[in-house]
This record gives C-alpha cells, sequence and structure tokens, in this order.
C-alpha cells in the first residue's frame, strides 16, 4: 500500500490550466502508462502549469529524479517530460515496505500557445522541477497601427 | 479549490494550520543482517530543514518544506545501534540507515 503525498498544486489552486491537466491524467492514465498500478500512474507525478502573461511556468514533484535522468523535449507547442526515478533495490535486503513510485514515466500536454524554446529554461533541485517556457514573440499580442 | 484531491488535501496554509496539518511522505523500507535501510521521499526539504530523533526504538522524522511539514515515526523491536544511526539527503530523498546492534556470542568459562 502507499501514502499519498500532498502535491503542491493543492497550495496553489489555479483555475486556468485545470483543465488541460485534467484531460491530461484521464488520456495519459489509461493509454500512455505502462500497466502497473492504475490510478496511481495517472496522478504521479502531479504538474503544476500555470499560464502566465510572459510564458508558462511548470512545477513537479520529482523526488529521486536526478538532473540527468529527466528529458524535456518541445515539438511546436508539445511538450514532453518523461523519466525514470531511481529506485533500484538496494542488494541483498529483504524488502519490508515499499509505497514510493518506481515506475518510469511520461507526460505530454499541448501548451496554449507557441514558447521560445531557445529560453526555455529547466531547473530540478531537491527533488523540485520548474520549467519556464517564455511565449514566443510570435504569440505575444500587438498592436495594429490603423492607417487613415 | 481542485475537487478530486479536496479530500486528500492536508497541506497548511497558515502557521497555526502547520501546527495541524501535515503530509506523511511515502517510504521503502528494506532490511538486511546488518541494518534497516529507509527511503524517504521528501521533495523540497533541504537538509538544514531535516529533524531526526532516536529514544528506544522509536525514529522521528520531521521536516519542512515552505508551509508543509512531513511527519513519519518508525518503530521497531530490534536494537539498534544509536550511535551509528546514519541519514543523507539527495535530490528530495532522505536515506536512513538504522545498525542493528550485533549481538556477539560470549563463551564463558566453567571452573
Amino acid at each position: 500500500m502507499f501514502v499519498r503525498y500532498t502535491p503542491r498544486s493543492l497550495q496553489h489552486p489555479m483555475a486556468l490550466m485545470d483543465d488541460v491537466r485534467r484531460t491530461m491524467d484521464l488520456f495519459f492514465g489509461d493509454l500512455e502508462r505502462p500497466a502497473t498500478i492504475r490510478g496511481f500512474e495517472a496522478t504521479w507525478p502531479r504538474f503544476e502549469v500555470e499560464a502566465q502573461d510572459q510564458g508558462i511556468m511548470i512545477r513537479a514533484e520529482l523526488p529521486g529524479v536526478a538532473p540527468e535522468q529527466l528529458a524535456v523535449s518541445l515539438d511546436g507547442t508539445d511538450l514532453t517530460v518523461e523519466s525514470k526515478p531511481e529506485t533500484k533495490l538496494p542488494e541483498g535486503y529483504t524488502v519490508r515496505q515499499r509505497e514510493r513510485p518506481h515506475a518510469r514515466w511520461k507526460r505530454t500536454m499541448t501548451l496554449p500557445y507557441e514558447v521560445d524554446g531557445e529560453q526555455v529554461k529547466a531547473k530540478l533541485e531537491h527533488g523540485l522541477l520548474e520549467l519556464w517556457l517564455p511565449k514566443h514573440e510570435r504569440a505575444k499580442p500587438r498592436q495594429i497601427p490603423i492607417n487613415g | 479549490m481542485n475537487q478530486e484531491n479536496a479530500s486528500t488535501q492536508s497541506e497548511a496554509t497558515t502557521p497555526a494550520q502547520a501546527e495541524r496539518y501535515w503530509a506523511t511522505p511515502p517510504v521503502d523500507v528494506f532490511e538486511n543482517e546488518q541494518e534497516i535501510l529507509i527511503y524517504a521521499d521528501l521533495p523540497g526539504v533541504k537538509k538544514e530543514d531535516v529533524h531526526l530523533s532516536y529514544e528506544e526504538g522509536t525514529v522521528k522524522l520531521e521536516a519542512t518544506f515552505g508551509p508543509r511539514t512531513y511527519k513519519r515515526v518508525f518503530e521497531t523491536q530490534l536494537a539498534l545501534d544509536a550511535e551509528r544511526i546514519g541519514a543523507e539527503l539527495k535530490h528530495g530523498v532522505l536515506t536512513l540507515r538504522l545498525p542493528k546492534r550485533q549481538r556477539q556470542a560470549r563463551a564463558i568459562q566453567v571452573s
């Protein structure tokens, strides 16, 4: 059995991208995940997606994931984040309890607007991922001069 | 508030609430002849914010990250070597090693 940990997203309820995330969970929870424990995979890791004026901030709790174990890729507006947490069984030990998630995971989402792939910043520290995807110049609103 | 999450919420938002609410970190527990090995997920926690104590077979773990408190207690009937308990925090995961006290058979001379 596992004890559910409380994701950061509860701390910052945000309405904007909630539907996107829920749809993601519904979809990929069933199609993309390896057939391990259903429902568990669909909710881990949780991503907090915040669409701001200047870009999109994505935060996730990824305990046990080293920077070199994480892959982030961008194809147009399709963002993919994947990893396999480091949960190798220590050799010569008897397992007494296993609660930590240990499956390979992959999350894909479609961003609401085009971002500047060159300026994307990813930081993984103390098991926390911060992904900043700045809005592309092309996607920014502009004033159109009226000739009269 | 996200409805689907409401029932699992235990996040503290004020200092007063932090007293009453805490998160239970998921753990993996392993054992061999020499020790009990525990991994606990503590995302966001820094080394200085982890507090561990040991008393009579009970190890208490308490850690904080922002307004969040993680708490977990481990109990064992085994005799532990308290002096050699070791802990390491890496990538938001705490590794806790609880060495068993080694019983040494001693031959008793009959006179």
